[in-house]
């Protein structure tokens, strides 16, 4: 009896995963406890281990599809061994990728003959096989593809030379699920002039893996969710003061970690949280609005392989000590990548902070399915006016994106501005 | 023909008469039962019974030997019963049952123990003479010394496997014996519509062998008859053809109307009781009593009871059974 | 190596097999002193005698079911159909018969018989007497069917065919017992199921039957003049089907031809070409697949006909090339 290999649900709240990468091919043989195939979730990537011995005798999923956890994805059983697929099995499929499985158009095809919709209208060019095959596997639109002179459909020659003139060319693949398409026309003629563009030493990487997906999230929020970015200045000398009262009650201990300002940001930003809910909220699927009554807050963290959020659950009940503590810890397991997909989890909100750079403002893009999130700028000596004297100030520029489906600009002003009153009054985090 | 008398044949005959007596209503009361259990649904397919040809299977099968063989017909069940199939395994069969001659996968056309010598029920009509045919060819070549006795009904008589196989037989003088059960009807075509010529085993002469025409009804006259075949080809003689008058008293399956005949014609051949005829010859003769007769039937309903209680608690076949034993 | 002929194969593997297994024996017409109709027989009855070489009356459904009878009852017997053509007159028992027994006993019982079946056109003997019906029963379960191409490939066939315990259909190709190859003087088996790479190659795959596996051979050599390199798969037998070669040949080279004798349309080259299709090798398929086979008429007598009526080297040579060609 073949066994079942499905979507492994790695935390509470997880209902899906995106595949990043099959380690075995069908008719490989596999040892229990080897990597079987990778898959994104949330943001992180977690290698899902075979728990039988036996050969791979099917996969029902591409790379790039999201499943539903639970879903049954692949089969492992005796060599030659049939593995009989219900279409119910397969039906679960969320979003595939950019072509759709061909595993799956065959199992559902053979069953009972029913057609699987076809979301990506490049199946409809004539294309051979491997072509599609090797498509799939470079993630190139078939529509990209010119065939060669005098054949009747693209073959896998001519995807190989597409692949070969894009790495030529340094542009990145469309992004799939991008709401609309350009219309044809425009697109060749804006491909054009990027080839016209390019020079040929550039050197392109294959997009794949964390990138890839971060890419499609990244084009999913900027594409679906409106959003506005508002900004606003805060005089950051009480923080500062703040920090270095505290630095001297630390313990020897607390003092090994060096206590940054952010934790005085991140804490007045999950207490503001904590007074706005409509803030601090999930869009779902354009039908329901979700406040959330905890603040688990999301962190921006920069790391070899992209971008990740690792989320502080119920920041604003945290002490800064705490906070700063398990902050530090949080981001230096984020750049070593071993965080725990539950770490991963949650969040209602996301903190980024781009001032180590210098950077003062900038428009960042909301999480998904996220509400709104912050942008942290570089704290700056300015020549302030205060109490109508000119003075050399810390100031810092915060810059908060929302999605305007979810709240409305004097919402987002008002969350932003208690955020600048705390900073501007830390004693007020007491209350 | 060579005269046999009863005395002579219980001789030649493994089983006491009472004992055939017996088998007699037990493939009666097995086919009455299915029949039965066919109306009450219990029963999937199809059947072909043989209620009224009782004297021709049991008396075939009572002369041979342990080691001889058989090869049957669609409406076999009387066949398998004499070469000393066991009912329990028999009703499975037909209830699709795991335990099942065939585990189920047969049915009532197909029950076959080649353990017992019974080569098995065939579905085609005719099917089974060149097969016969074929055991007899083992023998001869092996130099076995069993004899294979080929049933077959009048239908099959014209079918090309019968001329065939008739003819192969004869010219390698092959240890056969063709046992025709001439019940009158080719499903609805009747042997008067079908043949030109009055007696079937007449057919015998264009092989070169020597065919027999006797009362299908009366068990002595079959195992008379059989007897001298089957020693004739253990002899290495050849073949015979015994063509045994009897009569269908159901139809021919069970969607079978019986519009081709008049219920007066069924009433005269009921009236030749293959099994009634053998009791009186028993009790006449002082080989047996009524009221051991009457016993012999009661063992052989309680023995048609305990089937059909074996075959409904048998396992249904697995599905994964499915696909096996397509290839040995 | 010596080398001998198919038909000397065939004769040469019946005897040897004969000689140590005496369970095993010769049914068909004319198989005695004449020698068969194509001299396969030739001497054998003077071997073993006509208790074994049993020249039979012309009556293929006896022959047919007394093979069985034979069989389930011990003996392995191998008939002779004098023509291919005539298994028209043994269906019932081969189809209904031999073919059903193991399963309809419930798997209390088998079959062990070989039926050799010369096949095949090109001896201007016209329509009933030069069909290739191998699809009619490669499509019966309990049937094997072989279709050996070379008389090495015949000699272990046959002995895989006569040991094997269900009934096994051998077609013979009336041109092919003409044909030479080396043959190891004893005996030996060559498992059914188990395909052949004739020729190895990279760019295109030939899956050739029976006499077309010559025709391929030979359109092979053209075509690496023109620098097309073609790998030819002879699958040897059609029941089992050893898939995984054929397959493997398929995602090696992404371009696949089906050759066979049989009338195109419902041949056995239609399974090979769906199981390609429903195997992964449909996702290195890198042109539409092409099926060369018989054209959908009965077997003429005139030779320029006949000759036309089935695939020649030329036309594969042609599908070859525009298999590259046209993608």
């Amino acid at each position: 009896m073949a066994t079942e290999v499905t979507m492994p649900k790695l935390a509470m709240t997880q209902e899906s995963g995106t595949i990043l990468q099959w380690y075995k091919e069908v008719g490989d043989q596999i040892e229990r406890g080897e990597p079987l195939l990778e898959v994104m979730t949330n943001k992180t990537n977690v290698d899902v281990e075979a728990y039988e011995d036996g050969v791979l005798l099917r996969r029902l999923y591409v790379v790039g599809d999201e499943v539903p956890v639970l879903q049954v994805i692949a089969y492992i059983g005796e060599p030659g061994e049939e593995v009989r697929v219900s279409n119910k099995e397969t039906s679960g499929v969320m979003k595939q990728s950019g072509a759709s499985s061909v595993e799956l158009r065959e199992t559902l095809e053979s069953n009972d003959g029913v057609t699987v919709p076809i979301p990506n209208s490049s199946l409809q060019i004539r294309a051979t096989p491997a072509a599609r095959a090797l498509s799939r596997q470079y993630n190139i639109d078939l529509r990209d593809v010119k065939r060669a002179e005098g054949s009747q459909r693209i073959s896998r020659s001519d995807v190989q030379a597409y692949a070969t003139q894009r790495n030529s060319m340094n542009t990145l693949p469309k992004v799939a699920s991008a709401v609309s398409q350009p219309d044809p026309e425009e697109k060749i003629s804006v491909q054009k002039k990027m080839m016209q563009s390019v020079d040929v030493n550039d050197e392109i990487i294959l997009i794949s893996g964390v990138r890839r997906i971060i890419g499609q999230r990244m084009a999913q929020s900027a594409f679906s969710a409106p959003h506005v970015t508002i900004t606003a200045e805060v005089d950051m000398k009480a923080a500062n003061d703040l920090r270095q009262e505290m630095t001297l009650i630390m313990s020897k201990e607390q003092r090994e970690t060096h206590l940054s300002i952010n934790i005085i940001i991140l804490k007045a930003t999950a207490i503001a949280l904590r007074r706005y809910p409509n803030v601090n909220s999930t869009w779902k699927d354009d039908s329901n609005l979700i406040f959330h009554k905890h603040v688990h807050l999301a962190m921006a963290v920069a790391t070899e392989n992209g971008l990740i959020a690792p989320v502080i659950h119920d920041a604003d009940r945290q002490g800064l000590f705490e906070l700063n503590y398990f902050t530090k810890e949080l981001a230096e397991r984020a750049k070593n990548g071993k965080l725990s997909p539950q770490e991963l989890e949650g969040g209602t909100f996301t903190i980024t902070n781009l001032g180590m750079y210098g950077i003062e403002t900038f428009s960042p893009i909301i999480n998904p399915p996220q509400s709104a999130i912050l942008g942290v700028g570089a704290v700056v000596d300015k020549a302030v006016a205060v109490e109508g004297e000119v003075r050399i100030r810390p100031r810092m520029m915060l810059s908060l994106s929302f999605d305007h489906r979810a709240m409305d600009g004097s919402d987002a002003a008002e969350y932003l501005r208690y955020i600048k009153t705390v900073l501007e009054m830390p004693m007020m985090m007491l209350g | 023909m060579i005269g046999l008398d009863i005395e002579k044949i219980s001789e030649s005959v493994q089983a006491s008469l009472e004992d055939l007596y017996y088998q007699m209503w037990l493939v009666r009361l097995f086919d009455e039962k299915v029949d039965e259990m066919f109306a009450k649904g219990m029963i999937h397919g199809t059947t072909h019974l043989c209620v009224g040809e009782e004297a021709t299977a049991i008396g075939g099968c009572a002369v041979l030997q342990e080691k001889d063989k058989i090869t049957s017909t669609h409406r076999g069940h009387g066949h398998s019963i004499g070469k000393g199939a066991d009912v329990n395994r028999m009703m499975a069969e037909l209830m699709g049952r795991e335990t099942g001659y065939c585990k189920g996968k047969g049915g009532s056309m197909h029950i076959a123990d080649l353990v017992k010598g019974n080569l098995g029920a065939n579905g085609i009509v005719g099917g089974g003479i060149p097969i016969a045919v074929g055991s007899a060819l083992t023998s001869k070549m092996m130099n076995t010394g069993y004899v294979t006795l080929c049933f077959f009904g009048d239908g099959a008589a014209n079918e090309g496997s019968f001329h065939e196989s008739l003819n192969l037989a004869s010219i390698w003088d092959l240890p056969v014996v063709f046992l025709c059960e001439n019940n009158q009807y080719g499903m609805s075509g009747s042997v008067k519509e079908m043949f030109h010529i009055e007696n079937i085993a007449d057919r015998a002469v264009a092989y070169g062998f020597p065919g027999y025409v006797i009362d299908g009804n009366n068990i002595i006259e079959v195992m008379k008859a059989v007897y001298d075949a089957v020693e004739r080809a253990r002899r290495g003689e050849g073949p015979t053809l015994i063509e045994a008058k009897t009569y269908r008293w159901k139809g021919h399956s069970k969607s079978d109307g019986r519009k081709y005949r008049t219920r007066e014609e069924e009433e005269t051949w009921k009236k030749k009781d293959p099994i009634a005829y053998f009791g009186r010859l028993l009790v006449e003769s002082d080989r047996s009593t009524q009221e051991k007769l009457d016993q012999l039937k009661n063992k052989a309903k309680l023995e048609i009871e305990s089937a059909v209680e074996f075959a409904l608690k048998s396992p249904k076949p697995s599905l994964d059974s499915l696909e096996e034993d397509v290839y040995a | 190596m010596r080398e001998i002929t198919y038909q000397e194969a065939v004769r040469e593997a019946m005897s040897q097999i004969m000689r140590k297994d005496e369970r095993v024996f010769l049914m068909g017409e004319d198989i005695g002193v004449y020698g068969g109709a194509f001299g396969v027989t030739r001497g054998m009855i003077e071997e073993f005698g006509p208790d074994r070489i049993r020249n039979t009356p012309i009556s293929e459904a006896a022959i047919a079911g007394t093979s069985v009878g034979s069989a389930l009852t011990g003996m392995r017997p191998i008939m002779e159909l004098q023509f291919s053509d005539f298994v028209t007159i043994a269906m019932d028992q081969l189809v209904n018969q031999a073919a059903k027994i193991r399963y309809m006993y419930g798997g209390r019982a088998s079959v062990p018989m070989v039926v050799r079946a010369p096949g095949g056109c090109g001896t201007g003997a016209a329509a009933q007497h030069s069909q290739s019906l191998e699809a009619w029963v490669a499509h019966v379960p309990g049937l094997k069917v072989v279709q050996p191409s070379t008389a090495y490939d015949a000699k272990g066939l046959l002995k895989a065919a006569v040991d094997d315990d269900n009934p096994v259909i051998f077609y013979e190709h009336k041109l092919l017992y003409g044909t030479k190859s080396e043959v190891p003087e004893e005996l030996y088996t060559i498992p059914l199921g188990v395909a052949d790479i004739k020729k190895k190659g990279k760019d295109v795959t030939v899956i050739a039957t029976s006499l077309m596996v010559h025709k391929a051979l030979e359109a092979a050599v053209v075509l690496e003049k023109d620098g097309i390199d073609v790998e030819v798969v002879d699958p040897r037998t059609l029941v089992p089907l050893d898939k995984e070669t054929l397959i493997q040949s398929v995602k090696k080279t992404g371009r696949l031809l089906v050759v066979y004798e049989a009338v195109k349309r419902g041949g056995f080259g239609a399974e090979i070409v769906s199981s390609i299709v429903e195997s992964e090798a449909f996702d290195y398929l890198d042109a539409p697949i092409k099926r060369l086979g018989g054209k959908e008429i009965p077997i003429p007598q005139n030779p320029e006909l006949e000759k036309h009526a089935v695939p020649q080297t030329e036309d594969i040579i042609e599908a070859v090339r525009s298999l590259v060609r046209e993608r």
